[in-house]
């Protein structure tokens, strides 16, 4: 006999009851700031935070990214409240919350970054690499497309401030990778998209290796680089010609919810 | 939850229903009572709350849960429906902004949630206070904290994998509600103590570790005991040391006739052990802990200030929750170590409302 079973699955009603909802996540951002922006930190109190962020601030405004920054900074256990999170988004064009090294205040401070990213403000999170399953976890909660995620080795407490400057370098970087000033919309990875492309090309990786022609694939700078050459002895027929295998790419990834904008995959093929 | 995911399925039997639970994750790795309509309707009958009435939502967070979903997880655990007000009433205490469910449940440093009812209606229902309280064999304290994990895990995501970061567990994260035991006369229960009258039953809901038992058999010395029960409490090795944290300090039938026969009422218990625990820079750091170089506990929650006596304070009265609990035996109490300084979360009471 059937049996019918009432699953704890109930959010019509917290929708109704005035939870966030929002659209479908996506796994790129690209993100567009005016003249003279003007980047909110989120701080969140952890131990060199604010020596991470604010050299990222720095760096950021030296190549004129942004025209200047503000901190909001908060106890790791503690949320932005709404009416912070409004002052944040009325007052900047861009944010970065972080960093996120446990479980607690990396979840906290990736729903703080979706808020305002849901207040219209483009927004970036930053947590240590031991974490980054829940920054993706809170991500998905929200379903919000386009949060971009960057990740530092953990810790960063006992860091040295070369090694924060190091790191404030890398991640200006990408975040410069992922940002444009006055329209000129550059693409942008997000870094778990980046770590998880190599997965998602090995079927065609393993088939190229087959036919005698190695595949490697690098991300620098949001773009995705493919570089395809021919060990001796393969047999040139067994190429597919350059657009295809550019179409095929584009496809695989996208199948594995990774769309890329057509101008951040670059190939490299052989005759090319 | 994701939007996909159906409210209700058809399953062919029995044991393909607790195929589905186990498949999509919905169970704490126990078998479940399969959440059918009617089980789920009888679970409700026990509250005057509308199935859609959301319980509360996680400060920061999408995601809350609603009578309904509470009620269905409350039949997966296996409560009766005479046990639901209780979980009702401990699901308002975990969404009250205090208690910081979005910062401390996914917490990496393997929270449980530890509930303790006081008054009348824990024996109406038949809750243990007495003999292996913490342990298993008695319905009402296995199945209503099990109810609460399963909506933690099913409603608000907290699970490995999703946002729970808990690096080791422990199994106080299955079920941890348990009764007060009646105290003895000259002392007074909790919910009386907390300013409501006999007749309330309360559930006072905690962010801890799991218990920890002591032991105290041959002096009958009530000094001792305040001694034993002080030095457990500032164990340096324990996060809730030198930061102000809640305790829940279930004394035991032996203990507390040794303090009440010594005059020592339970304001003058808390006292004691909030002023025996406070622990020195030095003590912590002998055990391991490091320290600033202002002496201060290194690390993101170290804000408690030190004292003037030159020590940080492990705890202050009104953050223990002294409790009479567990059955006559050698001589034994439980210490159960809340998780946090108070600015991060605190123990909330509410009232339970009997159908």
């Amino acid at each position: 006999m059937t049996i019918r079973l009432l699953l704890p699955f109930d959010e019509r009603r917290l929708r109704q009851a005035g939870a966030p909802q929002v659209g479908v996540q996506g796994e790129t951002a690209a993100v567009n700031l005016p003249h003279n922006a003007v980047l909110g930190l989120i701080v969140n109190g952890k131990t060199k935070a604010d020596v991470l962020l604010e050299a990222v601030a720095r760096n950021l405004k030296q190549r004129a990214v942004i025209a200047d920054y503000f901190m909001h900074s908060k106890k790791p256990s503690d949320s932005i409240s709404d009416s912070q999170r409004d002052a944040l988004v009325d007052r900047a064009d861009l944010v970065i919350s972080g960093v996120g090294d446990c479980g607690g205040c990396t979840a906290l401070s990736t729903s703080d970054a979706i808020r305002c990213l849901m207040k219209g403000v483009p927004a970036f999170v930053i947590a240590t690499t031991k974490f980054a399953f829940l920054v993706k976890a809170a991500d998905r909660e929200y379903g919000v497309a386009g949060l971009a995620r960057l990740f530092v080795e953990h810790p960063v407490w006992s860091r040295s401030d070369a090694w924060l400057e190091a790191e404030a370098a890398r991640l200006t970087d990408r975040i410069v990778a992922g940002v444009s000033v006055a329209g000129q919309c550059e693409p942008f990875v997000s870094a778990d998209v980046e770590a998880t492309i190599p997965d998602a090309l090995a079927d065609l990786r393993e088939g190229m290796s087959a036919d005698g022609y190695d595949m490697t694939s690098v991300m620098d700078e949001g773009r995705l680089t493919i570089s395809v050459t021919k060990r001796p002895g393969a047999g040139e027929a067994c190429l597919i010609p350059q657009e295809q295998f550019e179409r095929l790419v584009s496809g695989m990834l996208a199948n594995k919810g990774m769309a890329l904008a057509p101008e951040a995959l670059r190939v490299t093929y052989p005759g090319a | 939850m994701p939007a996909s995911q159906e409210v209700f399925v058809d399953v062919e039997n029995h044991d393909a229903g607790l195929d589905l639970c186990f498949g999509r994750g919905l169970t704490d790795g126990l078998p479940v009572i399969l959440p059918t309509p009617e089980r789920v309707a009888a679970m409700l009958s026990a509250t005057a709350r509308r199935p859609g009435d959301v319980l509360g939502v996680v400060a920061g967070r999408a995601e809350g849960i609603s009578v309904e979903q509470a009620s269905v997880c409350a039949v997966m655990a296996g409560c009766l429906p005479e046990y639901f007000p209780v979980v009702l009433a401990t699901w308002e205490a975990i969404f009250e902004p205090a208690f910081n469910a979005g910062a401390v449940l996914g917490s990496s440093g393997s929270t449980a949630i530890t509930a303790v009812v006081s008054g009348p209606y824990a024996a109406a229902i038949g809750m243990n206070a007495g003999h292996n309280l913490f342990g298993p064999g008695n319905r009402a304290n296995a199945t209503i904290g099990r109810a609460i994990r399963l909506g933690v895990r099913n409603a608000l995501g907290y699970v490995t994998g999703g946002l729970d970061g808990s690096a080791f567990g422990n199994q106080a994260r299955y079920t941890a509600h348990f009764a007060e035991s009646t105290p003895p006369t000259g002392w007074l229960p909790l919910n009386q103590r907390l300013g409501y009258p006999p007749e309330a039953t309360t559930v006072t809901v905690a962010v801890t570790d799991a218990p920890r038992q002591m032991t105290h058999i041959r002096s009958g010395s009530p000094e001792n005991i305040l001694r034993m029960l002080a030095a457990a409490m500032r164990d340096p090795t324990h996060c809730a040391a030198g930061r102000e944290s809640t305790y829940i300090v279930a004394i035991g039938p032996e203990h507390a006739q040794i303090l009440i026969d010594a005059g020592l009422t339970q304001g003058e218990i808390c006292r004691s052990l909030a002023v025996r625990s406070r622990i020195s820079p030095e003590e912590l750091s002998r055990g391991g802990v490091p320290l600033n170089s202002d002496r201060g506990i290194l690390g993101d929650h170290s804000a408690v200030p030190l004292g003037e006596d030159g020590c940080f304070p492990t705890t202050a009265p009104e953050r223990i929750i002294l409790v009479t609990a567990g059955g006559t035996g050698a001589g034994w109490s439980q210490i159960i170590y809340g998780y946090a300084p108070a600015y991060v979360t605190s123990a909330i009471t509410k009232e339970i409302i009997a159908p």
